[in-house]
């Protein structure tokens, strides 16, 4: 009899260490997974969102992709070549990337002296620099992928990222254990009874959209696997560089030698390699120029149409040349995938994460999971509050009132504070100077410091005053952007329509629909909390006012 | 044009799936109709929506191949369960007569294009 209930007791007891563990494990990864999750939405349109943070770029010319002729892109590669050559004759890296879709300009970047890397792009015709007049200097929606992975902060940030999914990885987990009902709760959501439905949106956006949520957490920590787990290499290699040779089956990257030489005309390589390739190029780089070890590496143009319906890439066709004497000392042929099959896996899950297959179909389908995966962390987080404000669980004695305070803080910047933010750099993008040093980068401090000061804000307000206020600043923010952009640009939604520049048009009406969204969230929680100042007066009369 | 098509084909027969497997549950099944779930109806409701689901994978599938095409189709289930999830709460009617209006719709046009 005894040994029953023992024996009765031992899967409660581990639902009830799962509980323990998604709650508060769940808890403590929601901040920064709510911020990875939503930046990474945001971020599956990072080439709109850049279209639409460049509105100059349209002027600087359009790309024809049907007449990109090979004069044009050698006469682009000469340009390119005798700007770097002036002012980076002695660098560890030259890179010129042609004209493209995506970018009329022809861009370049090397390294300066103290090694940092340097951008600039020229006119596709005329090959002048681009000045900050002529073309806003942004970081565009990259700064939305940046944060996603690496929170603006190099490796430290993708460790950061990494320990979290994990977490995300162990919540989502432990959540299926102690989800009770999945099957007979699998399609319910109550809404307006309180924390039932906070439970129930919790539960339904993640059991809903849970194969993408495991699928985006686990192939997630794979994009980054040689940073998580670099033992293999460590132990099996000399170097990273051998490893990297043998998985990209190309030859090693050669160290310099300090021995001056003079870099081989770089057009004269980029027409070799396309004449080898047999197909058009986009892309050189050439490493440490002016050495003697100096090596060039073009790049073919990636085809679109030769990988539809595919998730492993084709490879596009690289050639790599001896820099110095124009020597062929590597060719991969255009149209084959002639890596390792463990490679294989990884570039396939790397396709399946990044979202860069399918078109906008699948782009749309990211977006929409995404948010309900945004919504899981939000409800998760939120949810933790609403079951303690009405009842303390007392989890930290006498200091529990003021550990929940905190938590309610944090969740408030961390949710409505960071939408806020999101939102204010597309207006920081058009209100700030076009010829302020560094623009990019303001860009990205001042997001940070909105975000931080809607911290402050949640940390001076009463919690229930600073969502709605929080709140009423993004949809007010999301509605009025559209107007910014008509009085700082002279651009507009029907200017987009009559151009038929449909990626704008896309962006702006998704940006209102999420200030109509704001809109009725703020209402709802306006009539809840009159509901519940009545009720409160109703009952203890006028004094408890700030339930 | 096509792939758009395809894409709202496949998301129109997945939707209408989602809600047949969903209706089939006696709760959801009761925010509907005051009338208790008969066995019957239940067994007709699920064999029409796991129906509904098989034929959705044709859209994706002849659009954008095996690979890529039941990848989108997983991704289209998902969609369309939140979709419909977040419809029934609120307008209950509206969502089944959305179902019942796609699955006609969706499965018209399947066999149109079959023969065309």
């Amino acid at each position: 009899m005894k040994q029953a209930t023992a024996v009765n007791n031992e899967p409660g007891r581990f639902r009830q260490a799962m509980a323990w563990l998604h709650t508060w494990g769940g808890l403590v990864a929601s901040w920064a997974l709510f911020a990875i999750f939503l930046t990474g939405t945001i971020g599956v349109f990072d080439d709109d969102i850049t279209h639409w943070m460049n509105p100059e770029r349209a002027m600087v010319g359009e790309f024809d992709p049907q007449t990109n002729t090979q004069q044009q892109r050698l006469d682009a590669v000469t340009k390119g070549e005798a700007y770097l050559r002036d002012i980076a004759p002695q660098s560890h890296l030259w890179r010129i990337r042609l004209p493209s879709e995506v970018d009329p300009a022809i861009g370049l970047t090397w390294e300066n002296e103290n090694e940092q890397f340097q951008q600039a792009r020229l006119h596709p015709v005329s090959g002048e620099l681009l000045t900050q007049k002529q073309e806003r200097e942004t970081q565009g929606g990259h700064h939305f992928v940046h944060m996603h992975f690496e929170f603006h902060a190099g490796t430290a940030g993708i460790w950061l990222v990494g320990f979290f999914t994990m977490i995300m990885l162990v919540a989502l987990v432990s959540g299926i254990i102690i989800h009770k009902r999945i099957f007979k709760d699998f399609f319910t959501f109550r809404p307006g009874k309180g924390q039932r439905s906070w439970l129930d949106a919790h539960n339904a956006s993640s059991v809903l959209s849970l194969p993408f949520q495991l699928m985006i957490a686990y192939t997630g920590l794979i994009v980054f696997v040689t940073v998580y787990m670099p033992v293999g290499v460590i132990a099996n290699y000399d170097h990273p560089r051998t490893f990297f040779a043998e998985v990209f089956n190309q030859p090693e990257h050669r160290p310099e030698t300090g021995i001056q030489a003079e870099v081989y005309p770089v057009t004269e390589l980029f027409e070799k390699a396309e004449a080898l390739m047999e197909k058009p190029a986009s892309f050189i780089s050439v490493e440490h120029p002016g050495d003697s070890s100096a090596v060039a590496k073009v790049f073919g143009l990636f085809e679109k149409e030769k990988n539809t319906g595919r998730l492993l890439f084709l490879s596009s066709g690289q050639v790599i040349l001896d820099a110095v004497t124009g020597e062929l000392l590597h060719i991969e042929a255009p149209d084959l995938f002639d890596k390792s099959n463990a490679f294989a896996a990884q570039r396939i899950m790397r396709t399946l994460h990044f979202a860069n297959f399918g078109g906008y179909t699948v782009r749309w389908i990211y977006f929409i999971l995404g948010m309900a995966g945004t919504i899981m962390m939000a409800t998760g987080a939120i949810l933790f509050m609403v079951k303690r404000r009405q009842r303390s669980l007392n989890e930290f004695g006498a200091q529990t009132p003021k550990v929940y305070r905190a938590i309610e803080v944090l969740n408030i910047s961390a949710i409505s504070g960071l939408m806020v933010a999101c939102i204010a750099f597309f207006w920081v993008n058009r209100l700030l100077p076009l010829e302020v040093a560094d623009r990019a980068g303001w860009e990205i401090k001042l997001f940070f410091f909105i975000w931080l000061g809607s911290l402050l804000h949640a940390a001076l307000r009463p919690a229930s005053r600073a969502w709605i206020e929080q709140l009423i600043g993004f949809a007010v923010l999301s509605l009025l952007l559209p107007i910014v952009n008509w009085l700082t640009t002279g651009q507009h939604l029907f200017h987009y329509f009559a151009r038929g520049d449909w990626s704008n048009v896309g962006f702006e009406l998704t940006i209102l629909l999420f200030g109509v969204l704001g809109v009725f969230t703020v209402k709802i929680l306006k009539r809840k909390q009159q509901k519940t100042i009545t009720e409160a007066n109703r009952v203890y009369k006028p004094e408890s006012e700030s339930a | 044009m096509n792939m758009l098509l395809m894409m709202l084909l496949g998301t129109a027969l997945c939707y209408a799936g989602m809600a047949g497997l969903s209706l089939a549950m006696p709760r959801n099944y009761s925010q509907l109709n005051a009338a208790k779930l008969s066995a019957r109806n239940n067994f007709v409701l699920r064999v029409a929506s796991i129906a509904l689901l098989i034929v959705s994978l044709w859209p994706v599938i002849s659009m954008w191949g095996v690979v890529v095409g039941i990848v989108i189709w997983l991704g289209l289930l998902s969609v369309a369960a939140v979709m419909w999830v977040s419809l029934l709460a609120y307008w209950p009617r509206l969502a089944t007569a959305k179902a019942l209006g796609l699955s006609v719709v969706g499965l018209a046009s399947c066999v149109v294009l079959w023969l065309c």
